[in-house]
């Protein structure tokens, strides 16, 4: 599995923003995350990659899973 | 040696109920009760005014020191929403609350860290001037800047104002040394630009209302608070064990939560007290301590205060406890 992905998944666990390990196919919608969860979760990321998720992506929901935001930030990351 | 003798707040008796406001942003009942953690918010009636509420607050603290209010040899009033643009307030508030001439009296314009940095203010000028006595008013009015129909804001400020009578060597607490700090490249991230001279013709309130980016002030202070919070304990010798309660601005429920994890501190050490009174900028400091029991129901533990948010702003300090009870 994806480590960026396992990544995003342990800094929701930490941030109690879900209660167990999420799935491959689990949608920003499964998560049901508030505006503020959701702010919480991509500070959590900017601080573990350096990577600053743009308002674009919480906005527009241009990404609709964790694995997909998963991939999004390694081409981030590679760039 | 500067310390705290007494304080009183007011807040306005007329209150909005949250959970409807909310209904009416979109917003869940979960949402306000877990995140924002404000059930009310007190809101300042049309025809008052922060100087009204400043007075309220010197009133009440000074019917328990009668006897003080011609030694008051300063008055520092921090607040953003001044009754004008001159005179300070803090000269209309010297006139009506009755103090004396002599008295030392102006403004200093802070928002959430304005608690801190008023208390060094304050202090440094009495022990510069070798004062006796000096209140500090806090005295804040964001409602009526408010864009009544911005989800970001709306829910979130309230009025309100405290008084904190300050003595030369004595109180239930003496004021330990202070970290301030501020980053003006965060200031276009809250903010009025009605009202002040660069746009001249923008009236405060509806769409001229305050601007907040929600998220960068949540990274502002997730980034800054806990060094502040080290900074001033390693100043002041002190582990963080050695601090009974971390006060903090109540800006938010959500975030002072995710400060509390951050920072590693037990829920009962880091209180949030927003249900009633809201975010009241530069008020929620002393109005938890009024919530807590007052500085006499504190005292016999040192404390840490923090502030901020509006500019980027941030300060902190620690009191320490003369003993158990009010000198």
């Amino acid at each position: 599995m994806n480590d960026t992905f396992l990544l995003l998944n342990n800094i929701l666990i930490e941030k109690n923003l879900v209660e167990r390990q999420i799935s491959k196919e689990t949608t920003f919608e499964d998560l049901g995350l508030d505006s503020l969860d959701t702010i919480n979760f991509f500070f959590g990321i900017e601080e573990a990659t350096g990577v600053k998720i743009p308002d674009s992506l919480l906005v527009d929901q241009e990404i609709a899973t964790v694995w997909r935001l998963a991939e999004w930030l390694d081409v981030q990351r590679r760039a | 040696m500067i310390g705290l003798l007494d304080l009183a707040t007011w807040v306005p008796e007329t209150t909005v109920d949250n959970l409807h406001e909310a209904a009416r942003h979109g917003y869940k009942e979960t949402f306000v009760r877990q995140k924002l953690g404000i059930l009310q918010r007190p809101v300042l009636g049309p025809d008052q005014t922060v100087a009204d509420m400043a007075v309220e607050a010197v009133s009440r603290l000074l019917a328990r020191h009668a006897d003080l209010r011609e030694k008051i040899q300063a008055l520092v009033i921090v607040t953003q929403n001044p009754d004008f643009r001159l005179p300070t307030t803090a000269n209309l508030v010297q006139d009506r609350a009755g103090l004396p001439k002599t008295c030392a009296a102006f403004d200093l314009n802070q928002g959430c860290s304005g608690y801190v940095y008023g208390l060094a203010v304050l202090s440094s000028l009495m022990e510069a001037s070798a004062y006796d006595y000096g209140i500090l008013v806090t005295s804040e009015n964001y409602t009526r800047i408010v864009n009544p129909n911005d989800r970001n804001t709306a829910l979130l400020f309230a009025d309100g104002a405290s008084a904190t009578l300050l003595k030369r060597n004595g109180g239930a607490f003496r004021l330990g040394r202070f970290v301030l700090g501020g980053d003006g490249a965060g200031g276009d991230r809250l903010i009025l630009e009605a009202g002040g001279s660069r746009y001249p013709d923008r009236t405060a309130g509806g769409r001229d209302g305050i601007f907040m980016d929600g998220r960068a002030i949540f990274e502002f202070s997730q980034k800054v608070v806990p060094g502040c919070v080290d900074d001033c304990l390693a100043l002041n010798g002190l582990g963080r064990d050695a601090v009974g309660l971390y006060l903090f601005h109540q800006a938010s429920r959500f975030m002072l939560e995710t400060l509390r994890q951050r920072l590693g501190i037990a829920a009962e050490r880091l209180p949030i007290d927003l249900e009633k009174t809201g975010n009241t900028v530069s008020s929620t400091i002393p109005i938890l301590i009024e919530h807590l029991g007052g500085l006499s129901a504190l005292a016999g533990r040192n404390h840490l205060l923090c502030g901020f948010g509006v500019g980027f702003s941030w300060g902190a300090v620690t009191i320490f406890s003369n003993g158990n009870a009010a000198q």
